[in-house]
């Protein structure tokens, strides 16, 4: 068996790729090359800092006319609108202005005062449109859909690998999941080095922690008009790497989660600073 | 040429560094690797970039001057003025790298061309170092039969770790500022 482990940085974190598989050491190498090509595909779409990517000229553009989208953008918006839906708009990909103003996003646009929300994000037939001036960030989303985009390339081109692990950040999604443990950080900046240790639950899960990484990780509560100030961390166990990236989100941000957890599979998991882990239940 | 005695030329740099540091803070500052991932060997990285193109060491040492000018091109502390750097015949640079943030340390390979363009970076290891007493007890004890203290390494006892996001800035500017020198510093090498 061969094994390779490869850590690039990427989406703005360090992903790292595990494979072991019964093949030649070229063509390891070859899985591992096409899995970080899916990963900075993705990434050169969605990227919010970079005036290249699709995200950016739909931020340009999508307000003045319908822009043509990719289907990787057009599915991620898709799911993006369902989520804000299902949590009456808690989860909102527009919150750029405050993110911008609170420097967890880059000053790349004027600041003005956007009257538009999610509702305004208009999607048909590969296109999207803005019904309102509005600009939009996939930080809380893109990473998990290129785990997931990653993941199931490798799967089509080498259906039968012994193990697969991508891992970005703490976004991460396995192959064989059944019997495996993560172990998640300590949400408390003082004992940051520490884990605790769980089983994994589904074949992805996605941590998030508003105090985590200073301004890296600020979770927006528009409805509240504020930032999401809990200590704690959500993590979330998926079918897919994408669901558990955004229900994390959701899980901080809207007041009835447990529903929203079981209508797409998932399971969520609360560590508090004090150590305490707590499932996410209605 | 041996790759690893270089690479671990480094790392006994640094830990010599860190050991005077904990000379001088005494009981109270006890730093400890919370856990370390190796993925691969100075030579497994530059072959993953480069194929089996031949390379020779070509260590460079930064003048003064040259130093100042690439912190202030890159907006990046120049830390060290020896560069682990390896060239091939078509002018292909080699660079073997660490970054160090407030708590991880990581080395690096990096590819850049005879044009100057990054061709590939690599992650060689990954280290988390934290210089506190863990004073919970709670997140102690789930650290069930294994003493907080000892140093932990990851293939074996801390693996598939999630947690918020960590950010990967002090590669980006680890990046920019080996871009910088190879502008002012290797491209006429």
């Amino acid at each position: 068996m061969k094994n390779l482990s490869r850590n690039q940085p990427l989406l703005g974190t360090c992903v790292e790729i595990d494979i072991s598989a019964e093949v030649a050491e070229h063509e390891i190498i070859a899985l591992s090359n096409l899995a970080f090509g899916e990963i900075r595909r993705i990434q050169a779409l969605m990227s919010f800092h970079d005036p290249e990517s699709e995200l950016s000229r739909i931020n340009r553009e999508a307000h003045l006319h319908p822009v043509e989208i990719s289907d990787d953008m057009e599915f991620v918006l898709q799911f993006a609108r369902l989520l804000s839906d299902l949590t009456k708009g808690a989860y909102d990909i527009s919150v750029v202005p405050e993110l911008m103003a609170q420097g967890g996003l880059p000053a790349l646009y004027e600041p003005h005062a956007q009257t538009g929300n999610w509702r305004d994000i208009r999607l048909s037939k590969g296109r999207v449109f803005f019904s309102r001036e509005l600009k939009i960030d996939l930080g809380g989303i893109a990473k998990g859909y290129a785990v997931d985009a990653a993941f199931e390339i490798l799967a089509v081109a080498m259906p039968d690998l012994d193990k697969l692990v991508i891992n970005a950040g703490g976004d991460l999604r396995m192959q064989q999941w059944h019997g495996e443990t993560v172990q998640i950080r300590s949400p408390d900046p003082r004992t940051r080095g520490e884990f605790s240790k769980v089983d994994m639950l589904a074949p992805a899960m996605a941590t998030s922690a508003p105090h985590y990484a200073g301004n890296a990780s600020l979770i927006v509560n528009r409805q509240a008009g504020c930032l999401e100030k809990s200590g704690d961390s959500i993590s979330v166990f998926a079918p897919s790497c994408m669901i558990a990236d955004t229900l994390t989100k959701a899980v901080f941000l809207y007041d009835a989660p447990a529903s929203i957890l079981a209508r797409f599979g998932a399971s969520g998991l609360r560590l508090t600073q004090g150590g305490d882990e707590m499932r996410v239940a209605a | 040429m041996n790759y690893k005695s270089e690479n671990s030329g480094i790392n006994r740099r640094f830990l010599l560094r860190g050991g005077a540091g904990l000379l001088f803070a005494g009981l109270l500052f006890r730093p400890k690797v919370v856990w370390a991932k190796e993925y691969l060997t100075p030579d497994q990285a530059r072959k993953l970039i480069w194929g089996d193109k031949a390379f020779a060491a070509h260590p460079v040492t930064l003048t003064k001057p040259q130093m100042k000018s690439i912190k202030k091109a890159s907006k990046t502390r120049v830390r060290n003025k020896k560069l682990n750097a390896f060239k091939s015949a078509e002018n292909d640079w080699f660079l073997l790298d660490q970054v160090v943030g407030k708590h991880e340390f990581i080395d690096i390979g990096v590819g850049i061309d005879g044009l100057g363009k990054v061709k590939g970076i690599e992650i060689l290891e990954y280290r988390e170092t934290y210089g506190y007493e863990i004073a919970n007890p709670k997140w102690r004890a789930q650290f069930t039969g294994r003493d907080s203290s000892e140093h932990l390494k990851l293939d074996k006892q801390v693996k598939n770790i999630s947690g918020a996001t960590l950010s990967c800035r002090h590669i980006t500017d680890a990046i920019n500022r080996l871009t910088h020198t190879w502008d002012q510093v290797l491209k006429p090498l």
